[in-house]
């Protein structure tokens, strides 16, 4: 018995080791909290801090203008139909992904034995970068060149034949397609999941007391997945309010601004017209009008769950 | 209220008709890029864009493969490998501490944290362009890893606490008993033991980060500087007519993530799906 | 000098909610000593602040000589057994065994021999090199113990240890930790358990605590004493109900007298019993529980005029046999049925009418607090 014996050196060892443990979290925390600290909240106040500069990010000619970036973005009818373009991405892509991946969902869960390969390739898109898919995607709506014209052209709809990306009409629409495109096998596993999570003896019980499939479906499991719905919901408006990648590579915003959203409206007043001060008050305005959105969506589905 | 056979017919006929379908939706694009790809310029013009190529012609993988390609793919495994192993270790870290650790501010610093996730990241770009030209780290690839390591943890945070919440307290009790320390607990217990955790965190950001594009094309500007993403973006400024070519980059930059799911479907699937952790 | 001290120790969670009160103990040399009594009695918390594990209580915990309310938990030498086992599931139990030797930089060869002979008393030598996920419960609670063994501790603590087995498989281990307490004989060792089976079988001393008001009103602790002083002697109506199964039988009574051979009491059914205890201090008509376990109640063949003092006649509700014994359960007087445990099927029908005699030395008195009253 002397090894334990040797170690219990008495009160000083044991009080220096009770002084390291109550400096354990901060050890644990530090690295975290300070990159953190560097690249996340510092950046977010400094940006408030250069939406009151008319900079153009060179040199030292920054001059203080107050709130006049501010007074300028309020009336700047550009950045409002960003906004609203990054509202009807939003809305879009909820009315379209979500029923078409529950539908997905339901088809794999009957699928047996081959919605195992369905779903793998179901998911590719998504290990796809957005900077691929804008090219790849580019080029298929390409006036000239693209596959879908040369389609629609082949099956004698060569009327429908648009310049997909080019006409202020039709730009927007075409994004939000490949946004769908890409994004719909996420939710279609996230509800698969869902689905599973259903239990098994529950249905049985239910087939005892005559439902079909159908009623099993619309009364039980449908209200099941209403948790990972509202879930689903809440990732893809706050995605679709934070869009940039696939747009920036396929229209640039354009034309006419017709795709234009908050995040590219901002990246352009930076980077092509060297506004760094009005480009920082977008940034800074896209910031609060996410983290509203995001507070009453997540405040709204609380309070749900809540009363289910 | 049984189902009539209608229903049910219709319903085996459903399932395979809308899984093949969707099937299509999610493959054409893939097997038109491929399939182009093997087209010279001249062929891309001349044929239908739905036609055949005319033979398996790797002319522009072998254009792309000699130009600078190779140096991106580099700098994308660099910046990758470090920012994740990085990532790892400082969420496993922050993670143990707000599963195990009894510190005041725990719960509210964790919810700072991971309220993170929801920050649009584009309000920190442009300082962090400023912050890294001070730091005459512009235009290097590590100029990266930063920003990466960073808006990568609140997710990687949130992700390995919910994991190591589920480790036995005994296990950390037996430890203690057995002499070690804090330190000792989280490298040898627990984060041997948070293997899927870790793993479920690494593929996810490893994938998120070798298809990140917005800080890559901000804070890096020469073609030995940047990653992956950059490169499709680079040679598409440089081959703008060359379809074909075009399309060979994007498949090279795409083929890495698919060799791997080829390997590992599942864990890269969870890994994804990580990713819907309720904000 | 491996005794165990406790001197008034109290710990509650959070402000409001106390869990221990008052626990003045000491656990002697070589003692196995077992913590018992119902969940939420504060037995495992008791002795997790024994490990180390439990800090921020008042009072003083001694091991040894040693005041250890701020030693750390590796330095105290004690060591626990979990009752998950909680070995590590990445290591093999080989490493298990080893693993806090190494953290205390034992010499290699050192732990070499210290696992391997622990692994030859627990009879684990072929498993060594297994992990514990390809181990059966059984396995795995000989690997947690002999993960205790190795570090050659002053003290072991047991919680729960054996509530994750089988009931054949308990039974067995119950008699090895029994074989390990006459291996280790200078070891002191604290067992936790809910089980009184196990508590009987394997304690030098019994700590029996309890919970709730009880604990508030009396502090946590009910009754420390050998097994059998417990059982026999019981110092309040907790403890008396809490030992014992089918659990005592306790009836509602009045005093009626103190006599030289003890006192009287006046059943409401109007039998009187005189209990070999001392009353002196009741006021007559004071109202008392008279106590008597099922296994002391005798079955008595005559009837009417010929039956004796200290007999009971109650009407037969229920008999269930088990071969071996019988219980009988008795309508009347009581708001649960009284039970009398009776050897072999005994002969009754429910819807007889029985007698059965309480013998004097077997009975028990306990005043309107539920105090027992001390035996003569």
């Amino acid at each position: 018995m002397t090894d334990i014996s040797t170690r219990s050196a008495g009160g000083g060892a044991a009080g220096a080791a009770l002084s390291l443990k109550k400096l354990a979290p901060a050890v644990f925390l530090a690295p975290a909290v300070l990159l953190l600290a560097v690249y996340l909240i510092y950046p977010l106040i400094d940006s408030f801090r250069l939406s009151l500069l008319d900079w153009n990010g060179l040199g030292a000619n920054a001059r203080f203008v107050g709130l006049d970036n501010w007074k300028k973005l309020a009336t700047d009818a550009l950045f409002w139909e960003a906004a609203w373009n990054n509202i009807l991405l939003a809305v879009f892509s909820v009315l379209i992904q979500m029923p078409i991946a529950l539908i997905l969902a339901v088809v794999l869960d009957n699928a047996g034995k081959g919605s195992r390969i369905l779903k793998i390739l179901y998911f590719l898109p998504l290990l796809m970068s957005s900077v691929a898919l804008g090219v790849l995607f580019k080029y298929f709506y390409d006036v000239n060149f693209g596959p879908l014209n040369a389609l629609l052209d082949y099956v004698g709809l060569g009327s429908l034949a648009q310049d997909w990306l080019g006409d202020t009409r039709f730009a927007l629409g075409a994004v939000i397609a490949v946004v769908c495109w890409q994004f719909i096998p996420f939710y279609m596993v996230l509800f698969m999941a869902g689905l599973a999570s259903f239990p098994a003896e529950i249905s049985e019980a239910a087939k005892l007391d005559g439902a079909s499939e159908t009623t099993i479906f619309w009364k039980m499991k449908l209200p099941h997945l209403k948790g990972t719905l509202r879930t689903a919901i809440v990732l893809s408006v706050i995605g679709a309010l934070r869009y940039f990648d696939l747009i920036y590579v396929m229209t640039g915003g354009g034309p006419e601004g017709a795709s234009e959203l908050m995040a590219t409206y901002m990246y352009r007043n930076v980077f092509s017209s060297f506004q760094l001060g009005y480009g920082s008050t977008v940034a800074s305005a896209m910031f609060i009008i996410v983290i509203l959105i995001a507070s009453v969506l997540l405040r709204f589905s609380k309070r749900y769950e809540t009363e289910v | 209220m049984a189902t009539s056979p209608v229903t049910r017919a219709a319903g085996r006929v459903a399932v395979p008709v809308l899984g093949l379908f969707w099937l299509a939706v999610t493959t054409v694009p893939f097997l038109f890029m491929v399939m182009t790809t093997f087209k010279t310029q001249q062929e891309s013009y001349a044929s239908s864009v739905w036609a055949l190529p005319e033979g398996l012609n790797f002319v522009n993988y072998a254009d792309v493969l000699s130009g600078p390609f190779l140096a991106y793919l580099k700098n994308s495994v660099m910046v990758v490998v470090i920012s994740v192993l990085l990532i790892v270790l400082i969420s496993a870290m922050a993670a143990y501490a707000f599963a195990r650790m009894r510190f005041r501010f725990n719960e509210a610093l964790f919810g700072l944290i991971v309220a993170g996730m929801i920050v649009p990241i584009h309000i920190t770009l442009v300082p962090i362009y400023l912050m890294t030209r001070d730091m005459g780290l512009y235009d290097s690839p590590f100029a990266l890893v930063g920003p990466y390591v960073a808006t990568s943890l609140p997710i990687s945070v949130f992700i390995l606490t919910e994991f190591m919440r589920q480790i036995p307290k005994e296990l950390e009790e037996a430890a203690r008993l057995d002499g070690c320390g804090p330190f000792a607990i989280f490298f040898k217990i627990f984060l041997p033991l948070s293997g899927p955790g870790l793993s479920t965190v690494a593929i996810y950001n490893a994938i998120m980060l070798w298809n990140e594009f917005i800080f890559a094309y901000v804070l890096t500007s020469s073609t030995s500087t940047r990653t992956l993403p950059l490169a499709i973006w680079d040679y598409q400024g440089q081959y703008s007519s060359n379809i074909p070519a075009i399309l060979a980059v994007v498949t090279l930059t795409s083929l890495p993530l698919v060799v791997a799911y080829a390997f590992g479907q599942e864990k890269i699937v969870k890994g994804m799906m990580a990713g819907s952790v309720k904000g | 000098m491996t005794s165990i001290t406790l001197s008034g120790v109290n710990k509650s969670f959070g402000a409001n909610f106390p869990v221990i009160s008052g626990v003045d103990l000491k656990i002697d040399d070589g003692e196995f000593c077992v913590f018992l009594g119902p969940s939420g009695c504060g037995k495992s918390t008791l002795l997790r602040m024994v490990a180390g594990l439990e800090t921020a209580y008042s009072g003083e915990i001694r091991i040894g000589d040693r005041v250890v309310d701020k030693v750390e938990p590796a330095d105290r030498e004690v060591a626990m057994v979990f009752q998950n086992y909680a070995l590590y599931p990445h290591m093999s139990v080989y490493d298990n065994m080893a693993f806090g030797l190494r953290q205390a930089k034992t010499p290699k060869d050192e732990i070499d021999r210290r696992v391997r002979e622990a692994a030859r008393i627990l009879q684990i030598e072929p498993l060594l090199d297994r992990m514990p996920k390809a181990l059966s419960g059984g396995q795995r609670q000989r690997v947690a113990i002999g993960r205790a063994i190795v570090r050659q501790p002053k003290v072991f603590l047991f919680d729960e240890p054996l509530s994750n087995l089988d009931a054949a498989l308990r039974v067995h281990m119950r008699s090895e930790i029994a074989t390990l307490h006459r291996n280790f004989p200078a070891a002191s060792m604290i067992y936790v358990t809910h089980d009184q089976t196990e508590a009987m079988a394997l304690a030098d001393k019994i700590v029996l605590l309890h919970a709730g008001k009880d604990m508030l009103k009396h502090g946590s602790i009910a009754q420390v004493g050998k097994p059998l002083d417990l059982y026999h002697r019981p110092r309040n109506l907790f403890v008396a109900g809490f030992l014992g199964s089918p659990t005592m039988n306790f009836i509602e009574a009045s005093f009626a007298g103190q006599q030289a051979d003890g006192a009287r009491v006046a059943l409401k059914s109007g039998e009187e019993i005189v209990v070999p205890v001392d009353g002196s201090t009741l006021a007559a008509g004071a109202a008392v529980t008279l106590g008597v376990r099922p296994e002391h109640l005798a079955p008595v063949a005559a009837s009417g005029a010929a039956l004796g003092a200290q007999t009971l006649t109650r009407r037969v509700s229920a008999v269930e046999h088990f071969g071996e014994y019988s219980f009988v359960y008795l309508d009347g007087g009581t708001p649960a049925p009284l039970i009398a445990k009776v050897a072999g099927d005994g002969g009754f029908k429910a819807g007889d009418s029985a007698s059965f005699a309480a013998p004097a030395d077997c009975c028990h008195l306990f005043d309107a607090d539920g105090i027992a009253l001390s035996h003569l």
